[in-house]
């Protein structure tokens, strides 16, 4: 091609456009009329764009107005639309921290304190109404305590489910069942027995609350500033929590930062700051989990919460499922909460039969798992959440994209003396946004 | 008074002061071409609904840091272009996420077109399809500005703003767009520019 043909074609888009100066339009004017080659890409232009602007238009739908008014008017004001929208989006993340944390917690501390009731039952000093932490509004309380309640109340079924019996049968040395826990060791068929039958309803503890993100702004951009999650994890033994969840950085399984720490600590006790290099996200999970997923068929799923009961059982029941969905089990109201505040109501009632397939249809295989994930993602039902993108979810979000940091929370017990409900105003990383929108 | 017979300003000026009945209206009034743009960005309609909401309800997060420097259909672009990036990013990264798109990104026909119709309405809905599909195609900054002007018809002005690039990005990123939709177009099955990539 000439040059004179090169430097005509790259004003081609321009000449159509009419936005040429007079005496170069006049030119390449001129220049197509004489030479075929540079017309017939006149002509393939114009009519690329002729078809461009022949395309109809694709009008919102009609439920559109209606679903973004109920979104800003229906008791989701702008700031607690983005909270709870980030509690969604990323919920799978955080639900899945609260679970294998809790089980760690629920393990380990007591392996260093011993068990403080002898309890069988790991769970069965928790309150039946869950403190939340760090909410503000009732509405996003009320998700997070959802949240939470599904996790824990699912953890504690399954734990429970016919694998305390053996707490004093075979007991491995304490050192030994740590290390072995620590490295993700599974004795049996799904659930961790080694882990349930030492856990102790006096040391572990936890909630998780909201996950940030930047990207929605409102108080979780705040956080998201400077951690990617923040987990809360309630405990009275919370220095020995502490080190236990730090004793990891000896191991070179995870970072751990403290910077940030201290300026929280005389509020809300010690704190912790996990920075994980992104590609290890999985390891740290399945460190966390203890039943390490051999692959990503392993999901934690998220069910609505009258299945619970049904999905509960047969997690007890059948082994294949045991394997299938080893990492854990947990049925909320996360449906619920789509379709209340993020799926439009057209999608009502496929949220409604996404949640009801989810048994059958998640965690057979990873593509599913990341499918359903992403139907979490969006908000539009059941969601469940692979290791994999657990990992990329919070890794998305994350600055550099190479680390995920999680700013790790040591509270007192509910029913811990001197406590008090942790309100906005103590949250640890949450600041006045100078940035907040006037009508948050 | 209704709100429908208000001025866009004085809309804007009750929905910066927080009335949603006010804000609601500038929703009416804009949220067809923001779900057109979506749409044909996205190649979805399921996902372009959701965007289309997300950026409605962000805007209204942030309409008080609307200084009304430029136009608010450009504002909202832009708020739509992060929208619809950050989607971009997320399917890239949980794959098999967007029934809409297919796996080698273009998109697919929409369910409305398959149904079969009178010859000429066939070919015309086709026709939309190989073009649509065409611009799935493309790169996502290449989409992101042939939709922006040969669909929505931003001025080169109004491209540089919500696209936030000098003028002579603008300029070259669009010639680039529309030469490689003609070379899609050209080897797609109707050919309707074939004669043009002769000679090139």
């Amino acid at each position: 091609m000439k040059t004179k043909c090169r430097n005509i074609r790259e004003q081609l888009s321009e000449f159509l456009d009419g936005v040429l100066p007079e005496e170069t339009a006049r030119e390449v004017s001129a220049h197509v009329r004489e030479c075929s080659s540079c017309r017939l890409e006149l002509e393939g232009l114009r009519d690329a764009v002729q078809a461009l602007n022949d395309l109809p238009t694709v009008p919102a739908p009609e439920a559109l107005h209606a679903a973004v008014m109920d979104k800003l008017a229906g008791g989701s004001m702008p700031a607690k639309s983005g909270l709870v929208r980030v509690c969604l989006r990323l919920m799978p993340v955080a639900a899945l921290f609260v679970a294998v944390v809790g089980v760690t917690f629920a393990v380990s501390v007591n392996l260093v304190g011993g068990a403080a009731t002898g309890s069988t039952d790991p769970f069965a000093a928790l309150p039946a109404e869950r403190p939340v932490a760090g909410e503000s509004t009732a509405e996003a309380t009320e998700t997070v305590d959802d949240i939470v309640g599904g996790v824990v109340e699912e953890a504690h079924d399954a734990m429970a489910a016919g694998v305390t019996e053996t707490r004093d049968a075979n007991a491995p040395a304490r050192q030994d069942l740590q290390m072995s826990a620590m490295r993700g060791h599974v004795q049996g068929g799904g659930w961790t027995p080694g882990v349930a039958r030492e856990a102790d309803a006096e040391t572990g503890r936890e909630l998780a609350e909201g996950v940030a993100d930047r990207v929605f702004g409102s108080a979780g951009g705040v956080v998201a500033q400077r951690f990617d999650q923040v987990l809360s994890i309630r405990t009275d033994a919370p220095d020995r929590a502490r080190e236990e969840l730090a004793s990891d950085e000896v191991a070179g399984r995870f970072i751990v930062a403290d910077e940030g720490a201290e300026e929280q600590a005389d509020k809300s006790g010690p704190t912790l700051v996990l920075r994980i290099p992104a590609e290890q996200y999985d390891n740290v999970l399945r460190r966390l989990a203890l039943g390490t997923p051999p692959d990503d068929n392993h999901a934690l799923v998220l069910a609505k919460a009258e299945d619970r009961g049904k999905v509960a059982d047969r997690l007890r029941q059948k082994t294949d499922w045991y394997e299938g969905f080893r990492e854990g089990i947990v049925a909320q109201k996360r449906a619920n909460r789509a379709m209340r505040y993020e799926a439009p109501a057209a999608e009502a009632v496929e949220a409604e039969q996404m949640a009801a397939d989810a048994e059958v249809r998640v965690g057979r295989n990873a593509e599913t798992a990341t499918d359903r994930s992403f139907d979490a993602h969006a908000g539009r039902g059941v969601g469940v959440s692979s290791p994999a993108a657990a990992r990329t979810m919070a890794a998305e979000d994350t600055e550099d994209g190479a680390f995920v940091s999680i700013l790790v929370r040591f509270l007192p017990p509910e029913d811990a003396p001197g406590k008090e409900r942790v309100t906005d105003e103590s949250r640890p990383g949450v600041a006045p946004s100078p940035t907040e929108d006037p009508a948050e | 008074m209704t709100n429908g017979s208000y001025s866009e300003s004085v809309l804007l000026d009750r929905a910066q002061r927080g009335d949603v009945e006010a804000y609601g209206e500038l929703v009416l009034r804009n949220q067809d071409y923001i779900h057109n743009a979506v749409y044909h960005m996205v190649g979805s309609a399921e996902d372009a609904e959701d965007l289309t909401q997300e950026v409605f309800v962000k805007a209204f997060r942030a309409i008080g840091r609307f200084r009304r420097k430029s136009k608010f259909s450009t504002w909202l672009y832009g708020i739509m272009l992060n929208s619809v990036r950050n989607h971009w990013r997320r399917s890239r990264k949980v794959l098999s996420l967007d029934a809409g798109v297919g796996d080698d990104g273009s998109l697919r026909p929409d369910p409305e077109a398959d149904t079969e119709g009178p010859g000429e309405l066939t070919i015309r809905r086709e026709r939309v399809q190989i073009v649509r599909g065409a611009i799935g195609e493309l790169d996502e900054d290449m989409r992101e500005i042939i939709v922006l002007r040969d669909l929505q018809g931003l001025s080169y002005e109004e491209l540089q703003e919500a696209l936030d690039l000098p003028a002579g990005t603008v300029k070259s990123r669009l010639f680039r767009a529309r030469a490689a939709l003609k070379e899609r177009l050209a080897d797609g099955p109707l050919g309707f520019t074939e004669n043009a990539s002769e000679g090139i």
